[in-house]
């Protein structure tokens, strides 16, 4: 308990995040961005304030903070692949793939020639080309996220051609750290660590889906009650997959992305998206914060005029071109412009890879400088654009600018008619399933809520596993467009906050009073109607002693 | 990474084996990390120790976070005493054996707080399983965990500065207490339903202010020079109000979860195997815990004014040592009063008694206890009952059927564990025992074979069953209502000969009643209105 350099620099870094975020809720700042910022900001003060001078360069404190966010990384992408049931996949495994070596193609060799043009020699240009190929699943992920679109077509199409972008770079990352840093490698090694990185790719592909198939279902299906034991035994699943994908040489990333594919096709998918979340959350915004500490962006600013051009490059040709290719591969005019807009910005992905340069004696601080700050402005003005991308392509569309892409203008997204009007049951007890199953036969729209599938299983009506706690079942429930919510449940905080977040938003609640003692909060909080079961079990009792005869009527 | 997977491969069978045996979780884990360490599988200590850092900074933080002391209800006097009685005698005996083996008066002092309390997470997790939250020894419990849980953060916060004979420093520490408490009672009410009820649609920005509030009063604690877990924990307490703590808990919950798991593997990992004379040590610790705690706490809770059976059910309950005892053990680890093995001592004996509680905490055990002789002789009734109804269990609500059935000019005799009904029953003239209506010796006392009905409002299935069963060899054709509430129930009532009134049943035909009585008042457009 001696060391607390690690929570000194993961309070300050937290503290100074919460700080901008607020500030940033008021500009509808993306927080990626506001993180970004509140981690720049750090960087310069820092080394200034008092708590670790000295320290604040220690390795101690990077190693900590790296594992978290290297953690978050690959917690996002596992994430993203318990996104992925295999018809998702076969749907947009395709486009993905095209649009993904396509687009590598045409940055790379655009990107090139510009920087060429721009008056970077040779080499530096090819690796400059190179770093702005890669687009930022992280970012794109977690604003589509944010926006709940993860499930939209386009979202699928933009986080597939990524994923394939990020292998691209780290095969031609493979290739130039056994080229250039490690002078000892012969070709022979380099052609070697490949091909163990790609058989073992294939391998962990394989072992995710024939797990998926065969081993996993039944102990997840055992734990699915248990939040916490379904948590733990999904991370623990997850970092198996991240080490032997280090082991095998490819990221850590997607080895969990595997291992999230693999339990993408189960039953307790959505309820464990639902855990992680908060967590992902927590160590992504670390992992943002940590790249705006450590980039360095003072040199670049007399190269503004290549960081300018490179950067409405990467903005707009991304755009342009995605849009174009997705476009001509049959889909609706709305899902190629959105699914292209999100290709606009560079990762940070490129930004190991400059490092890499930097350390190889090809590039120069100014250089890489340069990538950074074109990363910073790419990063910041693409999430804008991510989170406002309906309305952008309204305007993209009143102007005119999309008749060249000649698409169908038709919509991709299958609608279902949103759930409204409909009552909610929460916690499927005896009540709660002869509440569920009496709405239902009088014809009323049931949706009943339970953390327990099994309990559900034999309802005639809709149902949905989860914790009402959370915020997010209780938007997917669609509360607010509900004519009532039930519960049944006889936890009184659980009880409470549903009852209080019902009147919030004018929606009415009947709420279960198990105890006498209950009574007061649920009639503060303007519950509008208590089941009282205690007093409808004694009146029936009564009913019950005059049909035995033991007292008259 | 390779570390964070092996902590978590551990945590994952930990918990695997909870669920598979259900056990508390806590002990398992621990003897996970326990597993992992002697396999020698964890090499990157350092790493192991900031886990623990910020495990043990989010696991305190959330425990503040439950801090409710609305739950005790009307057992808060008799929580305040029982709670203090154990707290003081666990720990002075705890304190006084450290002495008597020629160790150093700080190391006793670390030992015996380590011993003092009881743990609230297990004990609360079963009282959740088993429904008892609100019975009258769950109130108890509840509150006597509460009361605790606070009195260790206050010693612990005492403990930093034991050895700092600066008066002016101490002064600072009780200071800068004061002035947390005072940051934490403005957080709870105004700064928390401010800002969070108004970033609740917001889950991300909620999420990062909640942990900046955390940091901040961590912060404000090492600044203080208090411990950290002081700190954490009010910074929980800062955000316990209500609709906040619900708001936090929904996003914090796998947050702490993941982190809470990770801690207690953590810890393991960092324990010894203890040597023979530890052996010994942790043998007599567990012994005070397990044998000491009971009796004393059902003696204070029967003097302070509860039944035999509840008093007993408590003691029972209490018998383990608290999630705390580890912090404080890592705590005098930390300013070198204890040494490795005796952290793994209180470790151990801290994972032992928590395995052991659900064993020991069962209905069985208490009617064994009863039955040994701990329950006052019942007073038999001057006049032979005969033809009355016996109701078992009225409580304050139940006066309503009661008054019905006087009404009815029937002779009812009443069985319940709550003084107050009881005297105000006796004051009407009503017949009313105190006692357990499941007791057999109840039932013979008071004449339940003679009588015309019986009508029992007991909660728990198996007290009815208890009940039929010895009504049952007594005379088979007496109408035994029991009322039950999930319908599973009913049909073990049936079985048993009984007639069971399923209360969820008549709650649901009310609600419907209610629900179509709204829906009629609620037409006249053709939109589907709202209710």
């Amino acid at each position: 308990m001696t060391d607390l350099l690690l929570l000194e620099m993961l309070g300050l870094m937290i503290v100074a995040a919460a700080a901008v975020v607020l500030l940033a809720r008021v500009l509808r700042m993306p927080t990626i961005v506001a993180y970004i910022l509140a981690g720049l900001v750090l960087g310069v003060i820092v080394p200034h304030i008092p708590l670790g001078p000295a320290r604040a360069a220690d390795i101690a404190y990077t190693q900590g903070i790296n594992v978290i966010a290297d953690l978050g990384v690959a917690l996002l992408l596992f994430l993203v692949g318990l996104e992925l049931s295999l018809h998702k996949v076969r749907d947009v495994g395709g486009v993905s793939l095209r649009v993904g070596l396509w687009q590598t193609a045409f940055t790379g060799i655009g990107g090139f020639a510009l920087a060429w043009l721009l008056g970077f020699a040779l080499l530096p240009a090819v690796l400059i080309a190179a770093a702005l190929t890669n687009s930022s699943t992280v970012m794109v992920v977690k604003l589509l996220d944010q926006k709940r679109e993860m499930d939209a077509v386009y979202g699928h199409i933009a986080v597939g051609a990524n994923l394939v972008k990020d292998v691209v770079l780290i095969i031609v990352l493979t290739l130039v750290v056994g080229l250039t840093v490690d002078e000892d490698a012969t070709a022979g090694d380099t052609a070697w660590k490949l091909a163990v990185a790609l058989g073992g790719s294939a391998l962990l592909l394989l072992g995710a889906l024939a797990a998926s198939r065969w081993v996993l279902s039944r102990p997840f299906a055992w734990v699915a009650r248990n939040g916490q034991t379904l948590l733990i035994w999904a991370l623990a699943w997850a970092f198996l997959f991240a080490v032997a994908a280090e082991f095998v040489g490819i990221s850590a990333a997607i080895g969990a992305f595997l291992a999230g594919v693999s339990l993408a096709q189960l039953a307790c998918a959505d309820e464990l998206r639902r855990r992680l979340h908060p967590l992902v959350s927590f160590f992504l915004a670390v992992f943002f914060i940590a790249v705006g500490m450590q980039m360095q962006i003072a040199p670049a600013i007399a190269h503004w005029p290549a960081v300018l051009a490179l950067s409405v490059f990467v903005l707009v040709g991304n755009t342009i071109f995605c849009t174009w290719l997705i476009a001509r591969r049959g889909y609706g005019e709305r899902t190629a412009f959105l699914a292209g807009s999100a290709m606009g910005q560079i990762s940070e992905l490129s930004f190991v890879f400059v490092a890499v340069g930097l350390t190889a004696g090809v590039l120069s601080v100014a250089e890489v400088s340069v990538v950074t700050l074109v990363g910073l402005i790419t990063i910041a003005i693409s999430a804008y654009m991510i989170l406002y991308n309906h309305q952008l392509y309204g305007l993209v569309r009143r102007l005119g600018l999309l008749r060249m892409f000649n698409a169908r203008q038709a919509d991709d997204e299958e609608h279902e008619p949103p759930l409204a009007g409909h009552v909610v049951v929460v916690g499927m007890n005896a009540l709660g399933r002869a509440i569920a199953t009496a709405l239902h036969e009088r014809g009323e729209a049931v949706l009943a809520i339970d953390t327990d599938p099994a309990k559900l299983a034999p309802l005639p009506c809709r149902r949905m596993t989860g914790d009402v706690d959370q915020p997010m079942v209780f938007e997917q429930a669609r509360v607010a467009h509900a004519r009532l919510a039930v519960s049944a449940l006889q936890i009184e905080e659980v009880n409470n906050l549903l009852a209080y977040r019902c009147k919030r938003l004018g929606v009415p609640v009947a709420i279960h009073a198990f105890d006498r003692s209950v009574l007061a909060d649920l009639r503060q909080l303007g519950v509008d109607h208590m089941i009282d079961s205690r007093t409808a079990g004694r009146a029936a009792l009564s009913a019950k002693l005059v049909e035995t005869g033991v007292i008259e009527p | 990474m390779t570390t964070v997977m092996l902590i978590l491969a551990a945590g994952a069978i930990g918990l695997g084996l909870a669920k598979a045996l259900h056990l508390p979780s806590i002990p398992l884990l621990v003897l996970a990390g326990v597993g992992l360490s002697v396999a020698g599988a964890v090499d990157d200590v350092q790493l192991l120790q900031d886990v623990l850092m910020l495990g043990l900074a989010l696991l305190v933080f959330v425990l503040g976070t439950e801090l409710n002391p609305r739950r005790v209800g009307a057992q808060g006097r008799a929580a305040i005493i029982v709670g203090l009685v154990q707290f003081f005698s666990l720990g002075g005996i705890g304190f006084a054996l450290v002495i008597a083996l020629g160790l150093a008066w700080q190391t006793a002092l670390y030992i015996g707080l380590a011993l003092a309390s009881s743990s609230t997470l297990v004990v609360l997790n079963l009282l959740r399983q088993r429904q008892q939250f609100f019975e009258p020894f769950g109130r108890l419990v509840v509150g006597v965990l509460l009361l605790q849980d606070l009195l260790v953060i206050l010693a612990i916060a005492a403990l930093g500065r034991l050895d700092e004979p600066d008066p002016a420093a101490i002064g600072r520490s009780v200071l800068g207490l004061a002035g947390l408490l005072g940051a934490a009672v403005v957080s709870v009410r105004w700064v928390g339903p401010a800002i969070l009820t108004r970033l609740q649609d917001d889950d991300e920005t909620l999420l990062i202010v909640v942990l900046a509030t955390l940091f901040l009063f961590l912060g404000g604690a090492t600044f203080m020079g208090l411990p950290l877990v002081a700190g954490a924990f009010i910074a929980g307490v800062a955000l316990s109000g209500f609709p906040t703590h619900g708001i936090v808990r929904g996003q914090l919950s796998s947050i702490s979860d993941f982190f809470v798991a990770v801690f207690f593997v953590a810890l393991g990992g960092l324990l010894t195997l203890p040597r023979l004379d530890e052996l010994l040590l942790l043998a007599s610790f567990v012994v005070l815990v397990l044998f000491v705690t009971p009796p004393l706490v059902a003696m204070v809770a029967r003097r302070v004014g509860l039944t035999a059976r509840s008093s007993i059910e408590g003691g029972l309950l209490l018998a383990q040592c608290s999630e705390f005892s580890i912090i404080v053990a890592l705590l005098g680890l930390a300013q070198g009063h204890l040494d490795v093995g005796l952290v793994s001592v209180i470790a151990l004996t801290t994972v032992i008694t928590m395995i052991l509680t659900p064993f020991t905490a069962t209905d069985a055990a208490t009617w064994r206890i009863m039955r040994a002789g701990w329950r006052r002789r019942l007073p038999r009734p001057g006049v032979r009952q005969h033809g009355h109804i016996l109701m078992l269990g009225c409580g304050r609500q139940g006066m309503r059927l009661l008054n019905a059935l006087l009404a009815h000019g029937r002779e009812v005799v009443v069985v319940d564990d709550d003084a107050g009904i009881i005297a105000e029953l006796t004051a009407r003239g009503v017949p009313a025992y105190r006692g357990d209506g499941a007791d057999v010796e109840v039932l013979d006392a008071l004449d339940a074979e003679r009588a015309s009905a019986i009508v029992s409002n007991m909660r728990r299935v198996r007290d009815n069953v208890r009940m039929l069963e010895y009504t049952r060899r007594r005379k088979a054709d007496l109408p035994v209502l029991v009322r039950v509430f999930e319908p599973g129930d009913a049909s073990q009532i049936e079985a048993h000969g009984g007639t069971a009134i399923v209360d969820s049943q008549a709650a649901a035909a009310a609600f419907i009643a209610w629900f179509e009585s709204r829906m009629a008042g609620g037409k006249g457009s053709d939109q589907p209105e709202r209710l």
